[in-house]
């Protein structure tokens, strides 16, 4: 439990998010802004799967079939049933949870290293239905055609789904997404977690019913990555089965672990890290997994603590540059005889 | 009735019999120490009783209900603490966090309104807070609240574990070699504690190797040697036995 | 599905359960050693085909040479794999897990840099023999890998039950710190495990891939395959990988043989899962609880 943040922080944060939606409306340029869509998307994802394995601390991976499946989920509902996209999205999102309960169930009877290469084993599952299921899910050539969500009804006219109104609806799900698991990490809640995560059998010797912690912390993760991955389906209005592999949810422990397992602040740093840089290194584009790859066991080896360690480092560095600084001044100003 | 009762208790692990028709009875408010020597599975009986383990035959009732097929965490609930050999501490946490983890996750307030912050929820914070306080100058370590529990000197870190385990508000406390790692004034300070502990009407049972502290505070011992109860009674009693003698070779009997 | 081909598919079936079998094997081995998971495991059988196929086609060596080569340079990058990514972190839990996942999508990239995207085909002297019995034919280069297995797996057993070095991975798998007191050197029977494991990585490497394309993702199936048979087989438990292998390769080959080769994973994963939810421990693990 970190000191509960006090509203002012609340404010600030929210103000922060208010901030970046005027000025990402205001972005002209296409392409900077469907990055920033991607990044919000990212965010979400990873730092729903933060909360499973760097805060309760159940290593998965099998989170990117949550992502599909809240995916495929919303645009199938939409595509073949024309359901309104709205109650597709939560549909979507909530058929992602029940999965997550169902991974959540058998990491209860499991532990470490079984669990880890189930959840791979489900994550297969899941991605082999999705690219042989072809009558369902039109299989590796993928599903094309998924409808933008209704206009919004504002006061007489109906706003599209423009990109703009795009990013501020993922910034205001990023935003809900980092306010729960800030308020988790805040509250007796996260404490419970960090308890299971640090020696799981004192845990229970102290009483915490350590089974439906985890179920619940599987479940809320699976939703969020569910919802983003509706917001993924109606935004790119194609999904093709490769984006949500096996080795997606490996990409996925790769952010997570370089944004810092258990700082959500760090996932969605890592989140825009590693949907911008790559694609600024555009021509390096085959290099992007190569550098992952190697980032990781660089991070895992030297900075256990990821970016939010490395964040911390600078952070530090700075405090401590600006104290050197200040007291240099100080003597200066001491030695000219200023007062 | 007798608060905690193990009824001809087996547990066999492969073909081993680690725990051997063990029965013996623990009365309320006392203070009951079982002694043996290492790998006579005294550890293995505190697993049996909280649920760690389960029994391969007999029975095990803690006021009078059975428990014997009961989950660690109910077994807790049922007013059940204890703290572990190998010291079990949540180290990247601080010290203050640990002891209010006793008192959370017993907490009534649901999780939807610990999330937002509700009136209710703060209160069973500070509440948690400030018995945490209360415990930790009760065991010896006011002022290390802030302090991460792994930094914590060995001996502490076991008294932290004790304080934890209060939290919890148990009726009865098992410990395991509390006074291990702790020099002698330490250790006759945690003996005056249990006795405190024992006033305050919650029960002990406890391992311990430094027998002269033991025989000094226990109400009663029970000793075992290969997994099979050997003698029961009072100190004076135990002390005098002859099987006792012979099989505790090497402790400090006088 | 007629006799006939009813037998193609049992042969099919040990033809893929060998090659699984000593997939597994060099993972069991290693988490008996030393409780890590290894993803890379894959890749590993990867590079050894690319090697194999650079040696055959780029430096016109002979089959067998280039087997013996392949081994070798299994065994040593394995060796090479502990040292960067597994020594630092051998006391977190997952450490190794993650760390090796970092390499395995390290190499599969660095082989699809190196070698492109292509597939490549590894030819063989034996792939063109056909064996004929009865009104069943196949190539010769299919059956090699039966007899290597058993050659192998005996020679494992041989090893670990009969040498001293196998006792002493025994003993350092059992207990580290103790083996360590009775002069074993763990470092010296940790590198020689990870060789082995590269060596057993290697065999089918060279052996069954001409069957196939080789291409830079082709081992991330196999590294899952291997860990289905592991777990199943129960981790550290060789006798038990090894029916487990061939259970799996047996299963799979029905399914294909039933006209299901699109849902082989999925099935097999679908096995791997049901198991666990009934059986934990292995086909012949013990349930183990932790006296804490």
């Amino acid at each position: 439990m970190t000191p509960p943040p006090t509203r002012w922080r609340l404010v600030a944060i929210i103000a922060l998010f208010a901030a970046a939606g005027i000025f990402g409306t205001s972005i002209a340029n296409a392409y900077v802004l469907h990055l920033m869509v991607l990044t919000c998307i990212f965010a979400v994802l990873v730092m729903s799967h933060n909360l499973v394995t760097g805060y309760v601390g159940i290593f998965h991976l099998c989170h990117a079939a949550f992502f599909g499946i809240g995916a495929y989920v919303s645009a199938l509902l939409a595509i073949d049933l024309h359901v309104p996209v709205v109650l597709t999205f939560v549909l979507g999102a909530a058929a992602a949870g029940i999965s997550g309960l169902t991974v959540g169930l058998l990491s209860v009877r499991l532990g470490g290293h079984y669990f880890a290469i189930v959840s791979l084993g489900l994550g297969v599952i899941v991605y082999q239905i999705l690219n042989n299921w072809v009558a369902l899910t039109s299989g590796p050539i993928g599903l094309s055609g998924i409808p933008l969500p209704p206009g919004i009804p504002w006061f007489g006219t109906s706003i599209p789904w423009t990109p703009q109104v795009f990013l501020v609806a993922g910034l205001i799900l990023v935003l809900f997404t980092y306010i729960v698991c800030t308020r988790i990490q805040a509250s007796k809640v996260g404490l419970i977690m960090s308890a299971i995560r640090e020696n799981e059998l004192a845990a229970a010797c102290l009483g915490i019913r350590t089974h439906r912690v985890k179920l619940a912390a599987f479940t809320i993760a699976a939703f969020f990555a569910g919802s983003a991955g509706g917001m993924y389906a109606h935004y790119t209005r194609m999904l093709v089965p490769e984006q949500f592999s096996f080795i997606a949810s490996a990409e996925l422990v790769a952010m997570t672990v370089l944004g810092g397992l258990g700082s959500f602040g760090g996932s969605i740093v890592s989140a825009a890290f590693f949907t911008i840089v790559p694609e600024m290194l555009r021509v390096a584009g085959q290099w992007r997994l190569e550098i992952f790859g190697a980032l990781l066991v660089v991070v895992v080896l030297f900075f256990p603590r990821g970016m939010a360690g490395l964040g911390a480092l600078l952070w530090g560095v700075a405090r401590l540059s600006g104290r050197i600084v200040a007291e240099n001044v100080a003597k200066w100003s001491a030695s000219r005889g200023v007062a | 009735m007798a608060l905690l009762e193990i009824s001809d208790v087996t547990k066999r692990f492969g073909g081993n019999e680690v725990i051997s028709h063990a029965s013996f009875a623990v009365q309320k408010d006392t203070i009951t120490a079982v002694l043996g020597p290492n790998g006579a599975g005294k550890t293995t009986l505190f697993n049996l009783i909280t649920g760690v383990l389960r029994p391969t035959s007999g029975d095990i009732h803690f006021e009078g209900q059975s428990i014997t097929d009961y989950p660690v965490s109910e077994i807790v609930r049922k007013g059940v603490a204890r703290t572990f050999q190998k010291l079990r501490l949540f180290k990247n946490l601080t010290v203050e966090q640990n002891v209010m983890l006793g008192r959370l996750s017993l907490g009534t307030v649901p999780w939807h309104l610990a999330l937002m912050r509700s009136k209710a929820s703060r209160q069973e914070e500070r509440r948690a807070a400030e018995e945490a306080a209360e415990l930790l100058s009760f065991i010896g370590l006011a002022g290390f609240e802030k302090s991460r529990a792994g930094a914590l000197p060995h001996g502490q870190q076991r008294l932290l574990e004790i304080a934890r385990a209060m939290a919890l508000h148990p009726s009865f406390l098992l410990l395991d070699e509390p006074m291990a790692g702790l020099n002698p004034e330490e250790s006759t300070r945690l003996a005056g504690s249990l006795l405190r502990i024992r006033e305050r009407g919650i029960t002990i049972l406890l391992i311990e190797h430094h027998v002269d502290v033991v025989m000094d505070i226990a109400d009663r011992i029970i000793v075992l040697d290969f997994g099979k109860v050997i003698s029961e009674g009072l100190p004076e009693e135990v002390q005098a036995d002859p099987r006792v003698i012979a099989a505790y070779l090497g402790g400090k009997v006088n | 599905m007629g006799l006939d081909e009813f037998v193609v598919q049992i042969f099919n079936g040990l033809v893929i359960g060998s090659t699984y079998v000593l997939l597994a094997l060099g993972v069991t081995l290693i988490y008996g050693l030393l409780n890590i998971i290894n993803f890379a495991h894959g890749e590993i059988f990867m590079l050894g085909a690319y090697f194999a196929f650079v040696c055959v086609t780029t430096w016109q060596l002979s089959y067998w040479l280039t087997a013996i080569l392949v081994m070798v340079v299994c065994g040593v990058l394995y060796v090479i794999l502990d040292f960067v990514a597994f020594r630092k972190v051998r006391g977190f839990e997952l450490g190794p897990l993650i760390t090796s996942i970092g390499v395995s999508i390290f190499l599969q990239n660095f082989a699809l840099i190196l070698f492109g995207g292509d597939p490549r085909q590894l030819p063989t002297p034996y792939l063109d023999e056909i064996i004929s019995y009865g009104l069943l034919s196949f190539s010769l280069q299919r059956v090699l890998i039966i007899p290597a297995a058993i050659i192998t797996i005996i020679g494992l057993y041989l090893m670990i039950e009969k040498t001293t070095i196998g006792r002493s991975i025994r003993a350092v798998s059992q207990d580290r710190q103790v083996a360590a007191l009775m002069g074993i050197n763990p470092t010296g029977v940790i590198v020689f495990t990870f060789a082995i494991a590269g060596v057993l990585v290697a065999i089918p490497s060279v052996l069954v891939s001409p069957l196939f394309y080789i291409f830079p993702l082709m081992g991330v199936t196999l590294t899952l395959k291997a860990y289905i048979i592991v777990v199943m087989g129960g981790f550290g438990n060789i006798l038990g990988t090894i029916l487990a292998g061939m259970i799996l390769g047996l299963t799979e080959s029905m399914v294909a043989g039933f006209g299901g080769s699109r849902w082989i994973d999925a099935v097999s994963f679908g096995v791997l899962v049901a198991f666990l939810i009934v059986r934990p421990y292995g086909l012949i693990g013990e349930r183990r609880e932790e006296n804490v």
